[in-house]
């Protein structure tokens, strides 16, 4: 598919669909959808923005590539004066007091926010089931979960309810449910994307990304969302990435591409995966793509590691969640009752399990011979990733271990939901960009790089694309 | 010190299946170097890009719906629960 934000530019620029009309279409998707993807629609502020819309086309006035687009916002993250709940009781009163950087980049070239998407609650979550507004539904089968945890943001994009759609990744949470509802999503480098405005959940690993369904469509707006900000210390400079740079190279003699054999041969991949990921890689010889095998120490602890880190963060970031200053309040005798009322009764029970965990390994006795180990292991796997970069330009791997289950069929297992981020939680902790492109594989194929090597993972996802027609 | 007490969670106990987890890092051989290149941060701050050390006043619209977000308030005034000192 070509850029859905130039055909839809040009039609706005040629008077062939007036904003106000366009955004009431998706108004109008959006309030009879069936997959839960909304927890707030932004009628009245989308139909204004759009009505300033036109009347600068009116004047005659040049409108930029994303004026009047319409686009989503994963719930955790900031719209000013409009509710951001993280799909949780705790925050679902909440109002923001200011726009995330993400947002008000978006907001200042004029696209146009219609709806605060579900997810899973503070992106607790790889089903989108863990949310106060129910569970959302896979864009391809009602009766499957969308993933997550920013699946109304994929589903949404998947039923053109949205043009793109702005998403978390922490440990999976853009590519997984762009896997399983067949569109894009990018999972920048750490430090692209300044995440001020969003709600941190574990900040070593936290990611802004956008969702889309063209290529071309998530660099443009990886151009507009990255660079360096204030509020973000983590972020530096970025650079542009010309469209004409990775569309003239996709001769398969510019690619050395790895995979590891441990994530292939494992006994958790769906045989219907496995044999696609097969015939991919022996498409890729067959087309002249140099191809290699790598191996990765410790594949089976990559998911132990992550969690514990992750648990370690957001209990820390969580704690803020004590209903003193904002959020719902259970009030109580005195002070610390109230904090324990408050948190015990507004939290979900999978956000609770993972603050347990955290304070859990972060206690005396645990620390040293988990969350230390854990961070140690980490760095040895980015170690590890870094010498295979030096081999290799991209890295592909699966998405997910499974093909998307029945609404209902996770939750009782937390365990198992865990293991199913085995394939996407490595690039996170090693901090490297991951594109999901809906290609070859039933539920999306990874395709990595080294940091700030977007440029060449798109330039690859251009090549796939060419031999996939 | 109890992990309700910790996590400010009523009844808060170890789940077998975060349990898991651990024990499979606590259990994990890895050679753990003294100290490496990758043990920094790649996007460690630096002393330059520091946020110059002085308070901006928010906006009022900003400071309205702080306000707002407060759970408790009567008579104009924020209402906090009262602390015991132990």
């Amino acid at each position: 598919m070509e850029s859905e934000i130039k055909r839809i530019h040009n039609l706005l620029s040629s008077g062939e669909i007036s904003c106000k009309d366009l955004i009431g279409e998706k108004l109008l998707l959006l309030e009879r959808n069936e997959y839960n993807t909304a927890n707030l629609i932004l009628k009245e502020y989308a139909t204004q923005l759009a009505e300033k819309v036109d009347k600068r086309i009116q004047a005659g006035k040049k409108i930029g590539l994303l004026e009047g687009i319409p686009f989503g916002i994963k719930d955790v993250i900031l719209l000013k004066g409009h509710k951001a709940t993280a799909s949780s009781d705790m925050l679902k009163e909440y109002i923001a007091p200011y726009s995330a950087t993400v947002v008000q980049k978006l907001l200042d070239v004029g696209a146009i926010p219609i709806v605060k998407e579900n997810c899973d609650s503070f992106g607790h979550g790889s089903t989108n089931e863990n949310t106060i507004f129910g569970s959302v539904k896979n864009a391809l089968d009602l009766r499957k979960v969308a993933g997550g945890s920013s699946g109304g943001s994929a589903v949404n994009v998947a039923k053109g309810i949205t043009v793109f759609s702005i998403g978390g990744d922490t440990g999976g949470s853009i590519r997984q449910p762009s896997g399983y509802n067949k569109v894009y999503g990018l999972k920048p480098t750490y430090g692209k994307v300044s995440r001020y405005g969003m709600m941190a959940y574990a900040s070593s690993l936290d990611t802004i990304g956008p969702i889309a369904n063209s290529i071309e469509d998530i660099r443009i707006l990886l151009d507009i969302i990255s660079g360096e900000d204030i509020h973000d210390m983590n972020t530096y400079a970025g650079t542009v990435l010309p469209k004409k740079k990775f569309e003239s190279e996709s001769d398969p003699k510019n690619f050395t591409v790895g995979y590891y054999v441990d994530f292939v041969k494992s006994n958790f991949l769906h045989p219907k995966l496995k044999t696609e990921f097969n015939d991919l890689i022996e498409k890729l010889k067959f087309e002249g793509v140099e191809i290699v095998e790598l191996n990765l120490l410790n594949t089976d602890l990559l998911v132990s590691i992550y969690y514990v880190l992750a648990m370690a963060e957001t209990a820390s970031n969580l704690a803020r969640l004590d209903g003193i200053n904002y959020g719902k309040r259970s009030d109580s005798r005195n002070l610390k009752e109230s904090y324990s009322e408050t948190r015990s009764e507004n939290l979900s029970e999978e956000t609770k399990r993972r603050i347990i965990g955290g304070n859990q390994v972060l206690s005396h006795g645990h620390s040293e011979d988990i969350y230390i180990k854990a961070i140690h292991l980490r760095n040895n796997l980015k170690k590890a990733f870094f010498n295979d970069l030096q081999t290799v330009d991209i890295i592909l791997s699966p998405v997910s271990t499974v093909l998307p289950p029945n609404i209902g069929e996770s939750l009782h297992d937390p365990y198992a939901m865990y293991l199913s981020d085995i394939y996407t939680v490595g690039f996170s902790l090693s901090e490297l960009p991951v594109l999901n492109v809906p290609l070859f594989l039933e539920t999306g194929l990874q395709i990595a790089s080294n940091k700030n090597q977007e440029a060449m993972i798109f330039k690859f996802a251009n090549y796939l694309k060419q031999i996939s027609l | 010190m109890p992990l309700d007490v910790l996590s400010s969670i009523k009844g808060a106990n170890p789940s077998k299946a975060v349990e898991e987890l651990f024990i499979n890092v606590k259990n994990a051989v890895s050679e753990i170097e003294e100290k490496s290149e990758f043990e920094t941060h790649d996007q460690i701050m630096t002393v330059e890009v520091l946020r110059e050390d002085k308070v901006n006043k928010s906006p009022e619209d900003e400071i309205e719906i702080i306000k707002r977000n407060f759970p408790l308030q009567k008579d104009s005034y924020l209402v906090v629960p009262r602390v015991i000192e132990e």
